[in-house]
């Protein structure tokens, strides 16, 4: 019988929640609902945060910026991981070196070249 | 905005006003350290890529082959730094110099190319290809290594054919078209068209054309000169069935309303002096065309598109039976995967039209029919008019929204043939395991690289 009710109960929580005047948060559920706003992007969308090449603001003078997979700056070899199954480096791994020499950013007003890859 | 070469302020006795000009300035160099793990089938995993870049490219040192040479250093130290030592003499090098090498004229991209191949064999223990690994590539080229990239982020590799998904890249210059033909397609095809590629185990014979001139900033003059030779035959009084009324913003200002002007057109040009009033005007390469709308008070999507076609030269002969020809002379290929996945500019302005969502960044699809009621939209309204609608587009783009839907739905229905409502996967980056990678050309380079080292 319990078992029965459960999918029951859930859609009638969803429907209180849904009711804007019917249960309004108080002071510390409006402080929670706040500190979620601000990390949830973070937490729940990795890509929010990504940069593509035209995004950077790359420093004065030398112009440089350095990037991993998710535009972050890279601290170093193989700490961009691909996901969270990223194998460390392995002596099996294989390697190759790409330079886009000269682009001139023509594929897109909004497509930077990099960034993802 | 950045300013197209050869552009400058004034074109003749008038002030040009560009509301957004191609972009031909070189936005520098970058290099993809890519790793590669194996899966336990053996395929190649895409583990990262560290990537660093630098400006300004390697075209802005025209005349110094060593000081090009040098610039690329930062870029090494990077993957000598990420690769390990014991693997640098095992590892690919590529360097592909794109658009802004290109249009540098006489034997400068040559000289430069020179410097950089010596550089390399004097400093950089990575394996450089003495034929392919220095290069400037062609339109044919990175559309053949984008097609690459997508079908493996896809997951397509090693699949049949008809298996992987055609692509179509919309830049400002050119387009690009690329597909995986079945042999029997291959061997009829005519020479130039096909590209051999590996990936996944298996090699593929690539369609792929670069449409020179059919970039959407390069198409809206073809467009525009489309339509003024119309009404030149016609005798019609000027005026572009593609320009919304008030193209500009209003009415002709007068010579001390030119800063507010070019504050609406988006338009960065130095600061005007006293003389006639200045003309709204679109200039691409050496052609300027002067914006005014049609006669009959604005644009009309019908006739924007019918000046479109026009512009494509569908009717002209590619050296194989007409039903094979695409447009503007070129063989279409035949036997295309009916997954088509379209990009760049094709992506913006569907951003644009508010037909995908601005934070969408993999994949949203649409057909021909929403990019006609998008224009159908555009085409009606005037300059202003056209800004509120579409507000997630950048102002200065409302005087070409009409054009630019029109010229791309001519481009994919009257073009490459597709019907009205075929569904097509609009495509800015490429889930993969869990991240969105976009799916340029320099992946496809470096499995093409791998696949030819592993040979």
């Amino acid at each position: 019988m319990r078992a029965a009710r459960r999918p029951v109960a859930v859609p009638r929580v969803r429907a209180r929640r849904a009711a804007p005047d019917r249960a309004r948060p108080s002071r510390p559920q409006l402080a929670l609902l706040a500190l979620v706003a601000l990390y949830l992007p973070r937490s729940t969308s990795p890509t929010s945060v990504k940069l593509d090449a035209a995004d950077f603001k790359a420093p004065a003078g030398a112009a440089a910026a350095a990037a991993s997979l998710d535009g972050q700056p890279a601290a170093g070899a193989g700490d961009a991981p691909l996901d969270g199954h990223h194998r460390p480096p392995s002596p099996d791994d294989v390697y190759a070196v790409v330079i886009d020499a000269g682009s001139t950013g023509e594929r897109g007003s909004r497509r930077g070249g990099g960034g993802g890859v | 905005m950045r300013e197209a070469a050869g552009g400058g302020g004034e074109a003749g006795f008038k002030k040009v006003v560009r509301p957004r000009s191609p972009l031909l300035l070189s936005l520098g160099s970058r290099v993809h350290v890519f790793r590669f793990g194996h899966a336990p089938s053996g395929a190649l995993e895409l583990e990262d890529d560290t990537f660093k870049a630098v400006k300004p490219g390697l075209s802005s040192h025209a005349g110094d082959p060593a000081g090009a040479a040098a610039s690329l250093q930062p870029l090494l130290d990077l993957a000598l730094a990420t690769v390990p030592p014991p693997k640098h003499a095992a590892t690919a090098l590529m360097v592909g110099a794109t658009a802004g090498l290109r249009l540098l004229p006489g034997g400068q991209a040559d000289e430069i190319l020179a410097g950089v191949r010596a550089r390399l064999a004097a400093d950089s223990p990575f394996a450089v290809d003495a034929a392919a690994g220095v290069t400037i590539l062609d339109g044919q080229a990175e559309g053949a290594f984008a097609w690459l990239t997508l079908n493996y982020l896809l997951g397509h590799l090693g699949k049949p054919a008809e298996a992987t998904v055609a692509a179509i890249d919309l830049g400002g210059g050119s387009v690009q078209h690329a597909y995986a033909l079945h042999a029997r397609d291959a061997d009829g095809a005519p020479p130039g068209y096909v590209r051999a590629l590996a990936g996944g185990g298996r090699r593929y014979s690539v369609y792929v054309h670069s449409y020179l001139g059919f970039g959407l900033m390069a198409g809206r003059s073809a467009v525009l000169a489309a339509g003024e030779t119309a009404a030149a035959a016609a005798g019609a009084a000027a005026g572009h069935p593609c320009v919304p009324a008030a193209p500009c913003g209003g009415a002709q200002p007068a010579a001390g309303d030119d800063a507010s002007r070019k504050e609406r057109a988006g338009d960065a040009a130095g600061a005007a002096g006293a003389g006639p009033p200045p003309s709204c005007a679109y200039t691409y390469g050496p052609a300027t065309h002067d914006l005014s709308a049609a006669s009959t008070g604005g644009a009309s999507f019908g006739h924007c598109s019918a000046v479109a076609k026009d512009a494509l030269a569908k009717g002209r002969p590619c050296g194989a039976p007409a039903d094979q020809c695409s447009f503007d002379g070129a063989w279409g290929g035949a036997g295309r995967p009916s997954a088509l996945y379209v990009s760049s500019y094709f992506w913006d302005r569907a951003v644009d039209a508010g037909l995908v969502p601005a934070a969408a960044a993999v994949a949203a699809s649409l057909s021909p029919a929403d990019l006609r009621a998008a224009g159908e939209r555009a085409c009606a309204a005037s300059t202003d008019a056209v800004r509120a609608a579409f507000p997630a587009a950048a102002p200065d783009l409302a005087p070409y929204m009409c054009l630019d839907l029109a010229f791309q739905h001519a481009l994919l229905t009257h073009g490459f043939g597709l019907p009205e409502a075929q569904g097509v996967t609009l495509v800015k980056k490429v889930a993969y395991r869990g991240r969105e990678v976009e799916a340029a050309w320099p992946l496809g380079a470096a499995l093409d690289a791998l696949a030819a080292l592993a040979a």
